[in-house]
Formats: C-alpha cells, structure tokens, sequence
C-alpha cells in the first residue's frame, strides 16, 4: 500500500456557500494549503488568471461543484478517482486541478500554467508532479471514505480530517 | 471536527475582495446559465452531441458552453431558449440574479 506523508484537510471557508463544500490539502501540519502555495506562486505572475480562478470557485461554492465546470478524466485512466481540471477562459493557461465528490464537496489542490504548444500533462514536469499528487491523494482519501473514516454530513465532509499513515 | 485555520487564507481573501461585485455577477451568471443549460439537457435526455445537432454547433462549442466561461451572446441564449423550449417547458436563461454581495466572507 503507497504510503504518504502525513495531511490534512482544510475546509476553504472564505467560500462558504450552499452547492459545495471547498478544502484543500496542507502537508504536515503546515498552514499553507495547496491551494494557498497555488495563489502565492502565480498570483504575481498571471494575476488575471488567479483573479478568474478565486471568482469561479466563489461561484462554485453557490452553484455546486457541476461536472461541466470541469475537464474530466484528468486522474489515472479508469480509475474514477474523481481528479478534474477546472476550465480555464479561452486563451488562458493556468490550470488548477480538483478532486470532486459529487457536485457537493471540491478538494482544491495545485496546478500551473500548461503551454498551448504541448498536449499531455506529462509533457511538463510540474503539471505531471501536481497531477500525480492529487491522484495519490484522492486514493488515500477515498479508502478513508470506504472505510469509514470520514464521511458526509450534508454537503460537508466530516470525521478524521488528519492522515497519517505511519499512526494509523 | 473543527478544521485548523489557515494563515494564508488572507491571500485568498483578498483575491476575492478585490474581484468587483459587477465582474462577480457577471461570472456567476455565466456559470449559472452553463448550469441551467446542462439541467435542461439533463431533464431531456439529452446529449452533448444530440444538443449540437440542434444547435447546428460542433459539439466541443457545447463543452465551452457548458463550461461555464463562454460569454455569450443575447443571439446565442435567445437561440439556445428556443431549441431547449421546443418540446416542454420554457428555458428561461436570463432570469438569474446573483447573490446578495454581501454574503461574502471576506473577514472569515
């Protein structure tokens, strides 16, 4: 079984709303989500993009985390492991990527700009590794969800928020 | 469980106090009309390459559409109305308000 640094998850609640629940993911205690890490890096760089992203998850958090908000099938091929790209305005190229639980709860996680000239994420080695983090994520949470550790609670998660695979 | 608080939740904040309250309603409503006009193919049982055809579209214009970032135009939703319209109830795309502005917590 892939053992992971411990984590936890972090509700964003600067987007409170009723369609859906916003978290991101902090490693190892630290208080910067990376959601957080997302923003701090390319607010400076294309800050009409970040500026774009925080209003769509505003709306999000209203409207509910909708499948045709995002590009699906961003996670390992076939493994429904829930991993999305939120669409980006035409033209742009920072991309975010999510884990979606339904339409009721978004895990927010990393990204970075994909230049238009390549295809695949694997093309570029920060959009592979931010990818492929979330993938590895999003199976440790979902077993969490299967055995019962966290759960739902309306449109929120609830239970064990802190995972550490060496203590549990 | 109660979730710790995060220290730079501040840049997130003030991202989004910073976003005008015309440029917030003009997104929402953008996402809003994406999300009516995938309930309204839901309801029908339709599909995307199914709605294209109606709509005389590529059905990867669809996908923009649904998106939630097309911006468009009084032509195309008077258009969209009309073929969703057709055969059941009528689809009104425009009748979306925004939310009360003040419902964003900025100071969270």
């Amino acid at each position: 079984m892939e053992q992971h640094q411990p984590f936890e998850l972090v509700e964003l609640d600067e987007f409170s709303g009723g369609g859906a629940s916003l978290y991101s993911i902090a490693f190892g205690g630290s208080d910067e989500t990376l959601y957080d890490l997302f923003l701090a890096e390319y607010n400076e760089l294309f800050p009409e993009e970040v500026n774009d992203i925080v209003d769509r998850l505003y709306a999000i958090a209203r409207l509910g985390a909708r499948p045709n908000f995002f590009k699906e099938n961003e996670g390992s091929l076939g493994a429904g492991d829930g991993v999305v790209a939120l669409f980006d305005l035409p033209g742009k190229q920072l991309r975010l990527y999510c884990i979606r639980f339904g339409s009721v709860a978004l895990i927010v996680g990393g990204g970075g700009p994909k230049p238009k000239t390549i295809r695949a994420l694997q093309e570029d080695h920060k959009l592979t590794q931010e990818n492929y983090q979330l993938r590895a994520l999003s199976g440790r949470i979902n077993r969490a969800i299967t055995e019962g550790d966290v759960w739902w609670d309306g449109n929120r998660l609830a239970g064990q928020f802190f995972f550490d695979d060496e203590k549990d | 469980m109660e979730t710790r608080k995060r220290k730079r939740g501040e840049l997130s904040q003030q991202i989004l106090a910073s976003i005008t309250p015309e440029q917030r309603a003009r997104t929402y409503k953008q996402m809003a009309i994406a999300a009516k006009i995938a309930d309204a193919l839901e309801a029908k049982g339709w599909g995307k390459r199914e709605f294209a055809t109606y709509m005389n579209q590529q059905p990867s214009v669809i996908t923009r559409w649904l998106s939630g970032t097309h911006n468009f135009t009084l032509d195309t939703l008077s258009d969209i109305e009309e073929v969703l319209g057709r055969s059941g109830a009528p689809v009104h795309l425009l009748a979306i308000h925004a939310p009360d502005q003040n419902d964003l917590m900025v100071n969270a």
